[in-house]
């Protein structure tokens, strides 16, 4: 009778951890499927909230060196929304690594080089690339946690010492054992293991975060070790010391506790508790960690360059046309039928700088697309070797912008001065080595008309005078006259059709001599009157020299 | 009870105890039009960002319910256009500065009802997710497995197998139902502690606010059989063995989940009134903080403001300014002057003072305004717009909100500064004249000192201006009367550390074209 009911308990228990066990796998094998099938579609996983945003990157500035691309250019390029449709990383490092790449564009060709390959490979070694993917997968906590919030400094518990832990985890194991020879001491075991279960709670609210983050780094050391021992072509194990780090992590061990972290088994979270299992773990695992800092920190590293490379290779099978850059000496960027990435039906564009080049056009003609178009496509050329064009022939170059500022009430600058600013630290980088591709448009467009052209036309000329390639982009006429014999002058232009504006989106030779203003003003449906009176005013002007005054309103009339 | 959060106490006057975030704030603006009136006068995007709301919310924002959240939100973006309306939120406030103890006692109720941002908030009112047939059978699966665990101690054989495998079954069913409900769960939770803040707040006193206290009543009473303090405990510990075994999770949501759709009126109008509470009670505690003024008087008749010593109250060292407007004003200067922090702050006053009945100014006197900026516009490249087509459209709304009864607030920055000079100066006079005809007061801030001659019959010229001294330039921050006569923005470029012979060949060739009305092509 008695043996029944505790055969019946005891098999419950066991089916119960059994399936929850094979649920738990196959939604593991799911979820691993559905990041497999994702490979060259667009990122689904990349999107990240402001917060969020601002956490990658502090991290990432305090894991490598500052950033080469400034917050001026980032922001103006919207690399934000680049990085997250690029990104479809699967663990933290991949996030900040591929964050630290679009913000640093390499230098040195050879290097560009060596990374292209690596995209070439993973996009068409799909059996090699999913090795590693499914080692990455295992790191699974993204975001969060700071990396490095543990090998910094080992901390113990508040609450419980190492000795205490060891001791409250090891009296209920001793007592079973004990029992099996005078059962009644199974009691002892029992109690202790209840009072530990209260323990565990109390401790997991105290160290959740260090606890987290050790089982994080833990899961480094285990991925690393599984794509060490995958067959990756030379060139990759000759990138990465892929063995010697793996055989240093080897001797990292967990404790023999079941997985409480990622399960949510229900009998082996109690049995856990009761054993102390995460303070045990922890205790055994910071100790470790500490030590192998150094290898765990190269891990993290070549964990997050090789997620980061792999996440974009799948970016650029979603990209339909690709070519990859060419890098030669002389100061130029050629490339042919250029797009911009972020653009749903983008209209492809050739770009031939030999010398600077000044844009004029109307509004909403597509100036500022075009000047973010060849940025965004020089940071991708330098960061990962390839671009959007049928052709990219350029230099190595530092790329700045000064495009969209905004006033900022905090740093009380306004508008002119954010602008003069920013204008300022492009002309400090002139003279470096590696000389600068900037883009600047409407420039000095804060302040009134004839100190912007006579600075204007200053600040545009000492570029010239330096080994700057510079874009520049404006609404005043008068620059493209007096810089004639400096920049070549573009245009962007449009056409009225059926009273529609038509913008063909294309660049031209030569300066803009259309003007759509007023034209626009009918378009978006503004009273026919104002309209009228505008081009009145407009024309008064023109014949005469001066502006006409207009007569005094009587006011509101209802 | 009363003292549970010692931490709430003495919060009063004070900084926000929770800052919202970023995220948040964005949530809250993607959910605040379920939650108002939206026939009312509202401030649109373009003025909230101009005068960076966000962060006057963020600055106010010391409430502790999700729908004070949503309603001191609101009542930012909804100014007040007649005394009848601001009236209530007046008393509001004045009862959360007079009658601590009982303000004390409000706010454990508020932070009680708690705070949530995430897609689904207004989900429950969506559909009904509630199946009453699915909460008959967790009942009774429940029951019967604790009947046969009861038998199985008289007859183990087939009562302990059957009482194991309902356990089985009952542990699957509420771990598929948890995985099913997860987000539904949260959002309910969200109302029902809402719900549940009103039953406790209807049995406060309410010292001089009968109508408050009637209305709680009233809500209080509609929905006296969704009382769910206990339950809500379970739902917060909803991962835990107890609700393996009682399937305590999926039966309390199909409960209350349907109470809440077919009373969906009730709740709406609940979150409207905790949140006016809670967001008049962290409005009267700003205001302390701030040190705001309630010296304001507003008129229904009229069309002026008249302020005495009025300041923008985010910036640090802020510099007080007089008020008289009655025409329509263009104001001129240079750069960095302070055009277009006079124009937000005199915004940024009319909205507090419409909205909650102070302001930052010794005294503010004013009629009602629809309050609406074109100031920092900027491009936005995915709906292709250029800064000039984004300006166009925000000066044709303003426009269009000038043709009613309340007069408008119009304050233009740098009117379509996205253009070619001629265009610019046509257009931008014949758009400010069209201003000049209707009911508004309009404000603009101009570079252009062709249009302070052009416009001189409509507009009365005011500017603000600079000094240098010893190369360096001191900003008064203080409105001059007529147009401006100075220009910076070359010595700027020298302040802020251009080599000295750009500067100097900006001068020339400045002077060349002023000599000789032409710009002079440079050689190569």
């Amino acid at each position: 009778m008695d043996f029944t009911a505790v055969v019946v308990t005891l098999g419950v228990l066991v089916g119960i951890e059994v399936i929850y066990t094979i649920y738990h796998f196959w939604s593991k094998h799911q979820q691993q499927t559905a990041v497999f099938q994702n490979w060259g579609e667009h990122s689904s996983s990349g999107s990240f909230s402001k917060d969020e945003l601002s956490f990658i990157k502090e991290q990432t500035q305090e894991h490598y060196e500052p950033f080469q691309v400034d917050d001026i250019t980032w922001n103006d390029l919207d690399m934000d929304i680049v990085y997250q449709q690029m990104n479809q990383c699967l663990s933290a490092a991949g996030d900040q690594a591929l964050y630290h790449m679009l913000r640093n564009p390499l230098y040195d060709p050879a290097a560009i080089t060596q990374r292209h390959a690596m995209l070439e490979w993973a996009m068409n070694d799909e059996a090699g690339r999913n090795l590693i993917r499914s080692a990455l997968i295992k790191t699974d906590s993204r975001g969060e946690i700071a990396i490095d919030a543990l090998y910094t400094k080992p901390k113990n518990v508040k609450m419980i010492s190492q000795p205490l832990v060891y001791i409250l985890a090891g009296l209920p194991v001793f007592f079973l054992i004990a029992g099996i020879f005078y059962w009644p001491i199974l009691t002892y075991a029992f109690l202790i293991g209840f009072i530990n279960c209260f323990l565990a709670n109390s401790i997991r609210k105290n160290m959740a975060d260090d606890f987290d983050s050790a089982l994080y780094l833990y899961s480094y050391a285990r991925s690393l070790q599984a794509i060490s021992k995958a067959s990756l072509p030379p060139f990759i194990q000759d990138q990465y010391p892929l063995k010697k780090t793996a055989k240093a992590l080897g001797s990292i061990k967990r404790s023999l506790f079941p997985d409480i972290h990622s399960g949510d088994g229900f009998f082996l979270l109690i049995i856990g508790n009761a054993l102390l299992g995460e303070a045990f773990t922890y205790y055994r695992l910071r100790d470790h960690l500490f030590q192998h800092r150094k290898n765990i920190e190269t891990a993290v590293t070549i964990i997050g360059e090789m997620d980061a490379l792999i996440s974009t290779a799948s970016y650029y099978q979603t990209l339909t046309k690709t070519c990859t850059a060419e890098f030669v000496s002389d100061h130029i960027l050629e490339a042919k039928t250029m797009i911009h990435p972020l653009l749903e039906n983008p209209v492809p564009n050739d770009v031939d700088l030999h010398q600077n080049i000044l844009i004029s056009g109307s509004n909403a003609s597509g100036k500022s697309t075009y000047l973010k178009m060849i940025a965004i496509n020089t940071i991708f050329a330098q960061s990962f070797g390839f671009a959007l064009a049928a052709s990219y022939r350029a230099c190595i170059f530092q790329i700045y912008t000064s495009m969209s500022l905004r006033d900022s009430l905090e740093t009380n600058d306004s508008y002119f001065v954010a602008e003069i600013k920013s204008i300022k630290r492009i002309l400090d980088h002139i003279h470096d080595e590696i000389p600068i591709l900037c883009m600047i448009d409407e420039i000095l467009r804060g302040t009134n008309t004839g100190e912007r052209i006579a600075a204007a036309s200053e600040v545009l000329m000492a570029l010239s005078r330096s080994q700057a390639l510079c874009l520049a982009a404006t609404h005043d006429l008068e620059l493209t006259r007096i810089l004639s014999n400096h920049y070549q002058n573009r245009h962007f232009t449009e056409s009225l059709q059926d009273d529609q504006m038509q913008f063909d989106y294309h660049i031209h030779e030569g300066a803009s001599h259309s003007r759509n203003a007023l034209a626009l003003l009918t378009r978006l449906d503004f009273d026919r009157n104002v309209v009228k009176q505008a081009e009145e005013q407009l024309q008064y002007y023109e014949t005469n020299g001066v502006w006409k005054k207009l007569r005094e309103v009587s006011g509101y009339e209802k | 009870m009363k003292n549970k959060f010692l931490f709430l106490d003495g919060r009063f006057g004070m900084e926000p105890l929770f800052p919202i975030k970023d995220d948040e704030i964005s949530t809250v603006h993607k959910y605040y039009r379920s939650f108002l009136d939206t026939s009312l006068h509202t401030l649109d995007d373009i003025t909230w960002n101009d005068l960076d709301l966000d962060t006057i919310y963020r600055n106010m924002n010391a409430t502790y319910s999700g729908a004070g959240d949503f309603m001191l939100y609101g009542m930012l973006r909804q100014p007040c256009l007649s005394n009848e309306s601001l009236h209530h939120r007046l008393t509001v406030m004045n009862w959360a500065r007079n009658e601590v103890e009982e303000r004390d006692a409000v706010i454990h109720h508020l932070y009680g009802a708690g705070k949530r941002y995430e897609d689904d908030l207004e989900q429950p009112f969506q559909h009904d997710y509630s199946n009453s047939s699915r909460q008959y059978r967790s009942r009774a699966l429940v029951y019967s497995m604790f009947i046969s665990a009861a038998f199985a101690f008289l007859m183990p054989m087939p009562f302990a197998v059957i009482a194991g495998v309902l356990l089985i079954y009952n542990i699957f069913r509420s771990f598929i139902l948890h995985k099913q409900l997860e987000n539904e769960m949260d959002s309910l939770v969200y109302m029902l502690s809402h719900i549940e803040t009103v039953h406790q707040l209807a049995a406060e006193p309410f010292t001089g606010l009968p109508g408050l206290k009637k209305h709680l009543e009233e809500l209080s009473e509609a929905m006296h059989d969704v009382h769910a303090r206990r339950s809500l405990d379970y739902f917060e510990k909803s991962s835990s063995t107890l609700n393996f075994l009682f399937q305590s999770e999926s039966i309390y949501y199909d409960k209350y989940a349907k109470a809440i759709y077919e009373r969906q009126d009730i709740v709406r109008d609940i979150f409207q009134t905790i949140g006016t509470l809670d967001a008049c009670i962290a409005a009267a505690s700003y205001q302390d903080y701030a040190h705001a003024s309630d010296n304001v008087l507003l008129s229904e008749e009229g069309r002026f403001i008249d302020a005495t010593d009025m300041i923008h109250p985010l910036l640090e060292n802020p510099v007080s300014n007089h008020v008289d407007i009655h025409e329509n004003r263009l104001i001129t200067g240079s750069n960095a002057t302070g055009k277009s922090t006079y124009l937000k702050m005199i915004a940024i006053n009319a909205i507090f003072a419409q909205s909650f009945h102070f302001a930052f100014a010794k005294q503010y006197r004013a009629s009602y305004f629809k309050i609406a900026t074109s100031m920092t516009l900027h491009d936005d490249l995915f709906q292709n717009e250029s800064t000039f087509v984004a300006e166009v459209k925000s000066l044709h709304s303003l426009l269009e909100l000038c043709h009613d009864d309340i007069p408008a607030l119009c304050m233009v920055d740098e009117i379509l500064r996205g253009t070619n000079t001629l265009e610019r100066i046509a257009a931008s006079s014949a758009i400010l004249h069209q201003f000049a005809q209707s009911n508004c007061i309009c404000l603009g801030a101009t570079h252009d000192i062709e249009l302070t001659h052009i416009l001189e019959k409509d507009y009365q010229n005011y500017h603000f201006t600079e000094k240098m001294e010893k190369d360096k330039m001191v900003f008064d921050y203080k409105i001059h009367r007529g147009p401006t006569t100075t220009r910076n923005a070359i010595s700027l470029l020298k302040i802020l550390g251009y080599q000295s012979d750009l500067i100097e060949q900006a001068k020339s060739r400045l002077n060349h074209f002023e000599q000789q009305g032409e710009w002079e092509t440079i050689a190569s």
